[in-house]
């Protein structure tokens, strides 16, 4: 198994560093203000894909990766660190280091969360 | 039949939640028996960028993580090169990316698998690699797939550098011999039983020279060994260059017909091949035809392609089933024309076959029927190019 009981809720708590979670549908259900207000993105990413925030050329993988983890619960992008280009509510791309890990609730099924650390930028480190 | 339209009215968001699940369900399923397969799989866009990766493209190309490839430009990936290691830039006409335009298709060749770090060496592999254009979505996509030989690939691959190897090395003692008897032949002997000795083993080592030359063309294009100059010209500048490299009494036996609507046809071609594919057709038809060696090239232009339509005026062909045997090595044409004529190898119809073939043509060969008589009167060989006019 890719995934750690309790990794999203301590991934929440690294209240320094930008926190986004998806639920098992690969929809948007929560975000901190810092990810607000680094990436830019407002409550109306609530209920969007987790992919508006991937370049488009990222796109094709995150659907079919996360459609391959409902079936067989294994994935190569959980629980290390990741670069990727994030996208930001105008458009500007943010060179991130994203650290992913996902979590089963026994009711309400899969939830992915990720720390984003802006590596570009005015908030780069 | 009214209950159930009246339901899928009625809840329209419900079918469009299970069409995606099951949508999501088969990209899964698909996604699953892609990354199962040892094939390295990769999709790119029209701008040549990296847009879908299986399992194993990741751990081959992209130290098994997909986000280390996608995205990015093939070439900063990974470099082709041909199996003697020269670059296959993606600027050339031979580069997959390139060929793809004209469907799909594979060759045999090296990818250096370019290091993200400087400190890390390059990988190597040998892999067929194909092509095949996706042009059924709404922009254009290429598929690539990168295969490990198989061990009878692998096989015919040792088999055709061993031949090509020996034909290298049986170069040499040739041409020590070919010279010692042209000095030996400048000498005075009175004996005409010697002359005719020396006569016999100069045409006999020469044309043992023109075996091993069409042995090793031949493996050269068989290992992807052959250097390639593709050129974009007229066609009509390709064979006026052949025929001018001509002795003038060749040159007279050569009918070169073409049409006003050749005048602008470009087609992408290799100078050198082209000329070895007529001097074997030309050498074919010296050595049947039983008067002046004729040949006749007639160019038939159509909409994409263009037909080269050579024929000789020699004896007629007795291949009466299997017209593709005319192309096979070794298959000796005197056996199905002239018995009495057996200075050919057999190979000069294979090599037209493949120098036709390296340049995306294609090629097939009967009997030259004449109209006149409507009965069969020798070789006829036809050449398709695809051109742009």
């Amino acid at each position: 198994m890719d995934w750690t009981p309790g990794a999203v809720a301590a991934l929440r708590k690294l209240h320094d560093l930008p926190f986004v979670r998806a639920d098992s549908e690969g929809l948007v259900v929560e975000f901190n203000q810092r990810f607000q207000s680094i990436y830019g993105w407002d409550d109306h990413l609530i209920g969007q894909t987790i992919g508006l925030i991937l370049p488009e050329q990222f796109r094709e993988l995150h659907h079919a990766g996360f459609a391959r983890f409902k079936l067989i619960e294994e994935s190569a992008v959980v629980n290390h660190p990741l670069e990727l280009a994030t996208i930001c509510a105008n458009g500007n791309v943010i060179r991130s280091e994203h650290y992913i890990v996902a979590e089963k609730d026994p009711m309400k099924g899969w939830s992915f969360a990720a720390t984003l650390r802006p590596l570009d930028g005015p908030y780069g480190s | 039949m009214a209950h159930m339209a009246a339901d899928y009215r009625l809840d329209p968001d419900s079918d469009a939640t299970a069409l995606v699940e099951q949508l999501r369900q088969s990209l899964g399923l698909l996604r699953v028996a892609f990354d199962a397969t040892g094939e390295a799989m990769l999709i790119l866009d029209d701008q040549r960028c990296i847009r879908w990766v299986n399992r194993q493209a990741a751990d081959d190309f992209g130290e098994g993580s997909s986000l280390r490839v996608i995205g990015r430009q093939l070439g900063s990936v990974l470099i082709l090169r041909h199996l003697d290691q020269r670059p296959l830039l993606t600027d050339d006409l031979h580069h997959p990316l390139n060929q793809v335009v004209h469907g799909e298709g594979q060759t045999n060749l090296l990818v250096e698998v370019v290091a993200n770090q400087q400190s890390s060496p390059s990988q190597v592999l040998q892999r067929m690699v194909s092509w095949r254009p996706i042009v059924e979505m709404k922009s254009e996509f290429t598929l690539l797939i990168f295969r490990d030989l198989d061990p009878l690939e692998r096989a015919l691959q040792q088999q055709r550098s061993f031949i090509n190897r020996l034909a290298h090395e049986l170069r040499t003692p040739l041409a020590i011999m070919n010279g010692n008897l042209r000095r030996l032949s400048r000498k005075n002997f009175e004996s005409q039983f010697l002359l005719q000795s020396l006569d016999d083993l100069r045409s006999e080592t020469q044309r043992m020279t023109g075996l091993v030359d069409k042995l090793l063309l031949l493996s050269e294009l068989d290992t992807d060994r052959y250097h390639w100059h593709l050129e974009k010209r007229n066609l009509s500048t390709f064979l006026l260059y052949w025929l001018d490299s001509l002795t003038p009494h060749r040159r007279s036996l050569v009918q070169l017909r073409l049409p006003d609507a050749s005048a602008h046809c470009e087609v992408e071609l290799d100078q050198r091949a082209v000329c070895r594919i007529f001097d074997n057709l030309l050498e074919n038809s010296l050595r049947f035809a039983s008067g002046s060696g004729q040949l006749d090239i007639q160019v038939h232009v159509h909409q994409d392609d263009l037909d080269l339509i050579v024929s000789d005026q020699g004896p007629a062909l007795t291949l009466n089933d299997d017209a593709s045997l005319l192309f096979e090595r070794f298959t000796r044409l005197e056996e199905h024309r002239d018995p009495s004529r057996s200075d050919g190898v057999g190979l000069g119809l294979a090599l037209v076959k493949s120098l036709v073939e390296g340049m995306g043509g294609s090629v097939t060969g009967g009997c030259n029927i004449e109209a006149t008589d409507n009965e069969p009167h020798g070789l006829q060989v036809c050449i398709s190019f695809q051109h742009s006019s």
